[in-house]
């Protein structure tokens, strides 16, 4: 089969966002992940018009014990499945998880998705501590999931995170004082987001006076744990044309990226991942995202990324094509990336200051960007892009 | 390579690694004050972490030796948080992505920090020795252990 066979289902069905639905991010008490998921469901049916029994299918990424398996929100929430999924429980894959529905309505597996971020991190101790429910993965065959090495003493996804951008500074001779132009914008654009966890906003001051976690990384650079629960819902393009509201079209997308150079925290050939240090070039405009929806970087009008830590904006920025490779930070300075600058990234606040989604929150942002529905932090947008620095990447547009 | 006791408070027992027939060696030759890599029998280079195929001509064929315990920092963090009580004493303490003279990259904590800390800077191995006897790869600063 030809290239153009393979990708016929796909161009021929097309999958759009029709509905989203979120409980916000921060502390809701004792209310359980099935009272979150449900309220974020009830939401999102009601944003694009369906009814739940019109779900047939069910992609849940974060899985218990933060957040229900598959087969307990199925059941707990009164839906009846012929499609459904899981992704293991880290915040990486929420593109994975629209992916997969995009493929499934596709190929006909069901008709109407819902993708599920809903989780409690409240009722645990930080990740990285024994008291989160992942810490048994410190201990997997190949390590931990961040490069954790507990009897070393690197521990927390902050340990790769920092060994990372360590290195990243080192090689491009970046200052480590500009990573504050992150965090700063997206607090400043969490500040007109009613939903976001962290809505004061900081100045150069107060990241400088930030205390260091794993240096150089300070806590103004770490992602805000929350509870939250987000609901998305699927069709194909042809039955979102008939819903409440216009649909968002899925124009390309590209899947996770891994191997032995590839870092989660970081940028491929760091060296951090106990493999080779080698010369990066990222593909920028040529990763296949852009050929597989006809755009280039110059066509996107707002970025949205997995930021568990700040410096992994500047590297998702480089990934894709908006900076060069080491440029990113000075890129980034004088408000860049602020609403009101030239290219807005993370406009709900991302996961440093809205709360850590797992990527929920930048997804339900895109989704209001494109239909104008951001309110003050509205910008001006006909293509928008979810990325990430573990290489996989959404382009969504207009119908 | 010297043996240096943890200072940190506890033991091993829930920080240690699965021990599996790819890093068995690794682990077991901590114990004996040595660092053993894992060298390809068709390319002869030396791989860390400990793997079935080498990562390079995918061989699956190799033998262990004896790394020198010499290197310099990749890369390199430090703690001002403890995630684990076992640390807590120790911070700030600092831990350092170690590119050896062998060539592989390898996790250690580095047991006497410096405000000299740098990418670059040369270091020697040691074994950290936890009061259980479990072993972890650490590293001083080149020439501090003299």
């Amino acid at each position: 089969m030809s290239g153009d066979d393979v990708l016929k289902p796909w161009r021929l069905a097309g999958a759009a966002i029709a509905g989203i639905g979120t409980v916000g991010f921060g502390k809701f008490g004792d209310e359980s992940v099935a009272s979150l998921a449900n309220r974020a469901l009830v939401a999102a049916l009601d944003d694009c018009g369906l009814q739940r029994a019109d779900i047939d299918g069910l992609l849940i990424h974060i899985g218990s014990p933060r957040g229900l398996d598959y087969d307990e929100m199925a059941r707990l929430l009164a839906l009846d499945l012929q499609f459904a999924g899981q992704t293991w429980s880290h915040g990486r894959f929420c593109g994975t998880i629209i992916q997969h529905a995009a493929l499934a309505l596709a190929y006909g597996l069901a008709d109407c998705i819902t993708c599920v971020g809903s989780f409690r991190n409240s009722p645990f101790s930080r990740h990285g501590t024994d008291g989160f429910p992942g810490f048994a993965e410190n201990f997997r065959e190949g390590g931990g999931p961040h490069a954790e090495t507990p009897h070393a003493g690197l521990l927390g996804p902050i340990g790769g995170a920092a060994l990372s951008t360590q290195r990243y500074l080192h090689r491009y001779g970046i200052e480590r004082k500009k990573l504050a132009a992150v965090a700063i914008a997206q607090r400043n654009a969490a500040a007109s987001n009613p939903l976001a966890a962290q809505k004061k906003p900081i100045t150069r001051e107060d990241y400088d006076r930030s205390p260091f976690i794993a240096e150089p990384l300070r806590l103004l650079d770490c992602s805000y744990p929350v509870d939250t629960a987000t609901a998305v819902i699927m069709t194909r393009l042809d039955r979102a044309r008939d819903l409440k509201k216009k649909p968002i079209k899925v124009l390309g997308m590209q899947g996770l990226c891994a191997g032995p150079n590839e870092f989660v925290f970081g940028q491929p050939g760091l060296g951090i991942n106990q493999r080779d240090s080698a010369d990066y070039e990222p593909s920028g405009g040529d990763e296949p995202v852009y050929s597989r929806a006809g755009v280039s970087p110059e066509d996107v009008d707002t970025f949205h990324c997995y930021d568990g830590f700040s410096p992994q904006v500047l590297w998702t920025l480089e990934r894709f094509g908006f900076a060069k490779p080491g440029e990113a930070a000075d890129w980034a300075q004088d408000g860049r990336i602020e609403l009101s600058g030239a290219f807005p990234v993370n406009t709900s606040g991302g996961h440093l200051s809205e709360g850590h989604s797992n990527g929920w929150g930048q997804t339900v942002e895109i989704v209001r960007q494109l239909r104008g529905e951001a309110g003050a932090r509205q910008v001006d947008c006909e293509i928008a892009m979810w990325g990430t620095t573990f290489g996989d990447a959404i382009l969504y547009g207009h119908d | 390579m010297p043996f240096r006791d943890f200072p940190g408070a506890g033991d091993s027992t829930r920080l240690r690694p699965l021990i599996v027939s790819d890093n068995a060696p690794f682990f077991k030759g901590l114990q004996e004050g040595r660092i053993l890599l894992q060298k390809c029998a068709a390319c002869h280079r030396q791989r860390s972490p400990p793997v079935p195929c080498c990562p390079w001509c995918f061989n699956g064929a190799h033998e262990w030796v004896q790394a020198s315990g010499e290197g310099s920092v990749h890369s390199w963090t430090r703690y001002h948080k403890a995630f684990l009580s076992e640390f807590a004493p120790l911070l700030p303490y600092a831990v350092v992505a170690a590119a050896l003279v062998e060539g592989p990259i390898v996790y250690g904590r580095l047991v006497i920090d410096t405000a000299l800390l740098t990418i670059g800077m040369p270091l020697s191995a040691v074994v950290e020795r936890w009061q259980d006897g479990f072993c972890s790869l650490a590293f001083t600063p080149k020439g501090a252990e003299q």
